[in-house]
């Protein structure tokens, strides 16, 4: 199945380092960023909003820790 | 280490109809040809391979379908990468009926199977989506002919998205914060109405344990008062047995006495009375003891009763006993006596009324006797004598015959005097056959009246003479016939002459018994009397005696009773009290078991449920409140960072880009007019940035698009693609230019070609030309000519 990309590989990557980078000293945030990210990256505009109504309702959020290593 | 392309090998794609390969090596491999000759078909062909979509497609100039060469039902590609000491191979096939087929073989031998995901290996080897791709690896004149002749709008969307730019300011508005911050309100105002709620409940809780504690006090106090009661009730519980036995007791003497008083009734008997009359009784059994053959020891025993000083009870006995004796001898008598005289009547009556039935069986003969006797004198004094009557008979029958004569002659003269009449009638005249005397008609007149004259007279006396000869034979005959019948008759006539001789004797003899009998019969009844009246007086007796115990019972009992009733009155208090107490511990259980129902349905009511599910609901919307904010915080936090990423990303990559692009221009673009570039942000609005590209040109600064011409454009945009190929971190170290520059002059392009490799710092480019001649002039460059390659493949040009 083809799955569209919202998100340049290369700019994804900027991106991530430039996060790690801003947000190193509140780690709770980055790695929300990196999940909105991930969601973005995959999901888009639709992804992300799905993760945070996820979030709202208090579901538990797997593979965040994960991904943060990329 | 980058990625390298190896060899690709087409069949069925666009313009290739047969399979063609072809071998790429590092350096600048030249694919020249003219028009139409497939040279963008096979660069497209490596594009379509690595990402399953090119240029054409992405703009939508054409369908998938359209990829197939027009003599071919489907289309096939093979691409093999080199990365490092390993070869990758991708094979991607497409049919007429949409189908598609990929396949992505490692260098270990792994498959990755499928058009996706042999896409997201790519991706993810090269560093690049195909956006990325084919805005700066796979660079064409179309490409960039948009950007240099586009809108500053347009060139900016482009460069927003070839910068990244665009994905990220996208990511920031995508992030939801207010959606966050209306779920907070409506978090803020869930939890004040459970807050409220909460409140609400526990005081309810509150006030309905005040009333549980209040309600169990009141249980407990009725319980205590209903255990004294209990002990009191069973204290007095004897004595109200006692009241109840002797209630029972006296409803029970008043009954009997009620009976007794109604045995009594009015009238009573003294004990003079009972004995004047048991006197009585014994001097009638005594008459009636003389009558009849009683034995003597009954009578004795009997005129030993004295009433006036016996105990009249046994006084009764003895009568009793006595008139019983006495009836006993009464019935046997009578029974004798009905058996002697009665049967002798009944014998007696028995025979006279054999007799009588005898005569009655007699009365019919001797009735015919009677009445033939009377027939016959009747007769006699009639016709006399039976000779008489013979001799008449005898005289009438020759009277009778001499007649008889006579009216036979009187016939024959008759019908001789009709026969005379006729013959003169029809004559006139005859002779008469007899005396032969001659007649005429006169004799008609005279002849005709005797004729019926003499036979009617004649014959009128002779049936007289004959019916009374009859009669006379008749009564003869009678006469005999009586006579013979009364000989018959003669001996029952006789036998009930003697029967009725018996019958007055024995009907004598009958009264004579039947009197003795009622004679007899008298006597018993005079006897009978004196019984049925001794009888009665004994059952006046029996009946005083009795009375007269049970008005002595009666007046024991009256005094029993009167005993029972002061008992009575003595337990009245206590029975009243135990009362009192019975009703007392009646209401108070009834109140007990209302007030037990209270805390039961107090008890059962959910309220402590309801508190700990509100406190519950309250703790849990406390915790999403806190977890919302927290996300809303985290949120903004991440907002701003990536607000602040997209703000450095945009800073560094067009400071980066401008640098490079100078560097750049300086080494492709052989000519000294163009003194500088730059990529500047021109405008950044919301999250938007508007860029503009600048040249410096004769020492002044001006919009790149103002002052060069097409050809210049064409390198400045070229030289800021490339900078951007060399800026973004990728892995692909080859490049796809599809006839970059065919608006300059060969110098130009010769400058460009020599120096590609050097300023986008890569190890292989496949460019295509028109300009074969152009190719020739780089001895460093491997050309492939189309034509030759469709040639080998067999194809058709």
């Amino acid at each position: 199945m083809h799955r569209e990309r919202y998100m340049g590989v290369s700019v994804e990557r900027v991106l991530r380092e430039v996060l790690r980078r801003e947000l190193s000293d509140d780690p709770e945030a980055l790695r929300l960023a990196e999940e909105i990210l991930q969601a973005y990256v995959t999901g888009g505009r639709r992804g992300v909003k799905q993760l945070v109504e996820a979030m709202l309702e208090g579901e538990p959020r797997a593979g965040a820790a994960e991904e943060g290593g990329d | 280490m980058p990625v390298l392309l190896k060899r690709v090998e087409i069949e069925g794609f666009r313009y290739f109809a047969q399979k063609v390969s072809l071998e790429l090596d590092q350096g600048l491999t030249v694919i020249a040809g003219p028009v139409g000759s497939g040279k963008s078909s096979l660069l497209s062909a490596v594009s379509y391979a690595l990402y399953g979509m090119e240029p054409g497609l992405r703009r939508r100039f054409y369908a998938k379908s359209d990829l197939i060469n027009a003599r071919r039902d489907k289309a096939r590609i093979e691409v093999v990468l080199k990365h490092g000491d390993s070869v990758l191979s991708i094979v991607r096939e497409i049919s007429r009926e949409h189908k598609e087929y990929a396949k992505l073989v490692l260098p270990d031998g792994r498959v990755v199977r499928g058009s996706g995901a042999v896409r997201e290996y790519v991706e993810s080897l090269l560093g690049l989506d195909f956006e990325e791709f084919y805005r700066t690896v796979h660079l064409s004149f179309a490409t960039l002919l948009l950007l240099a002749y586009g809108t500053p709008e347009a060139r900016s969307r482009v460069l927003d998205r070839l910068l990244g730019l665009d994905s990220v300011a996208g990511l920031v508005k995508s992030i939801p914060v207010r959606r966050v911050e209306s779920e907070l309100e409506k978090l803020r105002g869930l939890l004040s109405a459970a807050e409220e709620n909460l409140r609400k409940l526990e005081l309810q809780y509150e006030s309905t344990s005040k009333e549980l504690a209040r309600l169990r006090s009141q249980r407990d106090e009725l319980l205590g008062k209903l255990s004294a009661i209990k002990v009191e009730l069973e204290k007095l519980e004897g004595a109200k047995n006692e009241f109840e036995k002797l209630q029972a007791s006296i409803a029970e003497v008043s009954q009997i006495l009620q009976k007794l008083k109604q045995k009594i009734g009015k009238g009573g008997f003294d004990e003079y009375t009972l004995a004047s009359l048991a006197d009585d009784l014994k001097h009638r059994l005594l008459r009636a003891a003389e009558l009849l053959p009683v034995p003597a020891s009954v009578k004795e025993k009997l005129e030993k009763v004295d009433p006036a000083s016996m105990n009249l009870k046994r006084v009764y006995e003895a009568l009793k006993e006595a008139h019983s004796a006495i009836v006993d001898e009464f019935d046997r008598g009578l029974r004798e006596v009905e058996a002697g005289k009665a049967v002798e009547v009944n014998e007696c009556e028995l025979r006279l009324k054999q007799v009588e039935e005898m005569l009655v069986n007699l009365e019919v003969q001797v009735r015919e006797f009677e009445d033939l006797s009377e027939r016959r004198e009747r007769i006699l004094s009639e016709v006399g004598s039976e000779d008489k009557l013979r001799s008449e008979i005898s005289k009438l029958e020759r009277e009778y015959e001499r007649l008889k004569e006579l009216v036979l002659e009187g016939r024959a003269a008759g019908i001789l005097r009709r026969r005379i009449v006729e013959e003169l009638r029809l004559r006139g005249e005859t002779r008469c056959p007899v005396c032969g005397s001659e007649l005429d008609k006169s004799s008609v007149e005279k002849l005709e009246p005797r004729i019926r004259e003499s036979a009617a007279e004649q014959e009128s006396e002779l049936r007289s003479k004959e019916e009374k000869i009859q009669r006379l034979k008749r009564v003869l005959s009678e006469l005999q016939e009586i006579k013979a019948r009364l000989i018959e008759l003669e001996e029952p006539v006789s036998r009930y002459e003697e029967l009725e001789s018996l019958r007055e004797k024995l009907s004598k003899e009958c009264e004579e018994v039947r009197e003795e009998l009622e004679r007899a019969r008298q006597e018993y009844k005079a006897i009978e009397f004196q019984l049925s009246r001794a009888g009665n007086l004994l059952l006046q007796l029996r009946e005083g005696v009795e009375k007269l115990d049970a008005a002595r019972e009666i007046e024991s009992l009256e005094k029993t009773l009167e005993d029972k009733r002061l008992q009575l009155e003595q337990l009245l208090p206590q029975k009243r009290r135990y009362d009192e107490l019975e009703r007392q511990f009646r209401d108070l259980r009834e109140q007990l078991r209302g007030i037990e129902a209270k805390i039961e349905a107090l008890e059962s009511m959910p309220l402590k449920q309801q508190l700990e599910e509100a406190e519950r609901e309250y703790r849990e919307l406390s915790e999403n409140l806190k977890r919302v904010e927290n996300l809303r915080k985290n949120l903004l936090a991440v907002r701003k960072a990536m607000l602040r990423a997209l703000a450095d990303l945009r800073e560094e990559r067009v400071r980066k880009i401008s640098d490079t692009m100078n560097l750049l221009l300086k080494s492709i673009y052989p000519y000294s007019d163009i003194e500088e570039v730059k990529l500047e942000v021109e405008e950044v609005r919301g999250l938007r940035s508007t860029f503009k590209v600048a040249v410096k040109v004769g020492g002044e600064w001006t919009t790149f698009t103002a002052r060069l011409s097409d050809g210049q454009k064409t390198v400045v945009i070229l030289a800021l693609l490339t900078s951007i190929f060399k800026l973004l971190p990728h892995n692909v170290g080859f490049m796809l230019l599809d006839e970059p520059l065919p608006n300059v002059d060969e110098r130009v392009k010769l400058t460009y070609m020599q120096n590609i490799f050097k300023t986008a710092g890569v190890d292989q480019v496949v460019i295509t030309t028109q300009a074969e001649r152009l190719a020739e002039a780089l001895p460093e460059a491997r050309v492939v000519r189309t034509m030759e390659l469709v040639s080998s493949a067999g194809q058709t040009p």
